[in-house]
């Protein structure tokens, strides 16, 4: 679009034409701008994929629980593509406690966990109420996330399930 | 004229700022979904099984007689409904080698304690057994453990020389 403007032939024009190219050309710079399909002061990484990516696998996983007292573990391994040097903050959230259908509940602040490598991705524990931090960067990375669940007396017996919610945010 | 295309810049000005903004503040988000499987079970286990009751005195000195030793009852349990678990004790009269008895309610034991957590053992009173079984306790999921103390009502009907004895079984039940 910016480029049909652009070659628009620049011959002698009725005014009224003259006006209303000169229009059509300003609306066209204008939203070609703002969607960032041509370089600009303030788009220049407009086009191209996203500034960052998250991968995180696999999309589900399962606590196996042996008897109590003991941990159940379960892993994902986090990929973060981003451009060079393009910082980001990686968070995760459970919306709720562990829920089965019985009604028990485990709380998500039971549910721990550990990363690594521990210079970009930290250890800690789920929250249903604040998205924790998990990790910190630039550029692209991989890590990987332990989580534990404390499988005591006092859990209910039952098929908890929730979800958890990563957010990969580059200011 | 003038204030169309002045206009027209303002605009293009203000969306290549909003269109910067899009580009600059990017963002991703992947749920994973999580299971965990706990399924029911439940442990008892009992210390000092063998308990004895020497009946030396009146029962006007003593109207009750103190057990040999303690037991440490430890109940471990998960409950799949809300229903809480209990924990009962049933024994038959004690009984010697003449067929001589002694009512199994003369037997009591009391819990030291709850035992942790939100509390299982009943420890109001000195609660006395029974053929049928006496609830010791009652609670949702958790492990407790309490020390039970024995004993035994003293009786101007009891034969000197006799050795009455029974078998008592405790059942923890969660469903």
């Amino acid at each position: 679009m910016a480029a049909t403007t652009l070659l628009l032939p620049l011959l002698p024009l009725p005014r009224y034409e003259m006006k209303a190219r000169k229009l059509f050309a300003l609306t066209a710079v204008a939203a070609a701008s703002a969607l960032g399909a041509i370089p600009g002061p303030c788009s220049l990484y407009a086009a191209g994929p996203p500034a960052v990516q998250l991968f995180v696998t696999p999309n589900k996983i399962s606590f196996h629980m042996t008897p109590p007292p003991s941990t159940a573990v379960c892993e994902v391994t986090i990929r973060v593509v981003a451009r060079r040097r393009t910082p980001w903050r990686l968070t995760v959230l459970a919306p709720g406690p562990l829920q089965s259908v019985k009604g028990s509940q485990i709380p998500a602040s039971r549910v721990t966990w550990k990363a690594s490598p521990g210079n970009i991705f930290f250890d800690g524990t789920l929250s249903d109420k604040h998205p924790q931090m998990l990790g910190r960067g630039e550029g692209s990375k991989v890590g990987v996330v332990r989580f534990l669940l404390k499988n005591d007396w006092d859990l209910a017996a039952g098929q908890f399930n929730q979800k958890f919610i990563f957010n990969l945010s580059s200011p | 004229m003038k204030h169309s295309i002045a206009f027209m810049a303002t605009l293009a000005l203000v969306l290549t700022i909003i269109g910067a903004g899009f580009v600059h503040a990017a963002s991703d988000t992947k749920n994973v979904t999580l299971n965990a499987s706990v399924s029911a079970c439940a442990t008892l286990t009992l210390t000092n099984t063998t308990i004895g009751f020497t009946v030396n005195s009146s029962p006007t000195t003593s109207s009750t007689i103190a057990g040999s030793t303690t037991t440490t009852v430890e109940a471990q349990f998960r409950n799949t409904t809300a229903t809480p678990a209990t924990l009962s004790v049933a024994a038959a009269d004690l009984v010697d080698g003449a067929s001589d008895t002694i009512p199994i309610t003369a037997v009591h034991t009391t819990a030291a304690g709850t035992g942790g957590g939100s509390g299982f053992f009943d420890t109001t009173s000195r609660i006395a057994w029974s053929n049928s079984g006496q609830q010791l306790g009652t609670g949702q999921s958790g492990d407790y453990t309490t020390t039970l103390t024995y004993s035994l009502d003293n009786s101007w009907s009891y034969k000197v020389g006799s050795d009455y004895t029974t078998t008592a079984t405790f059942t923890l039940t969660s469903l």
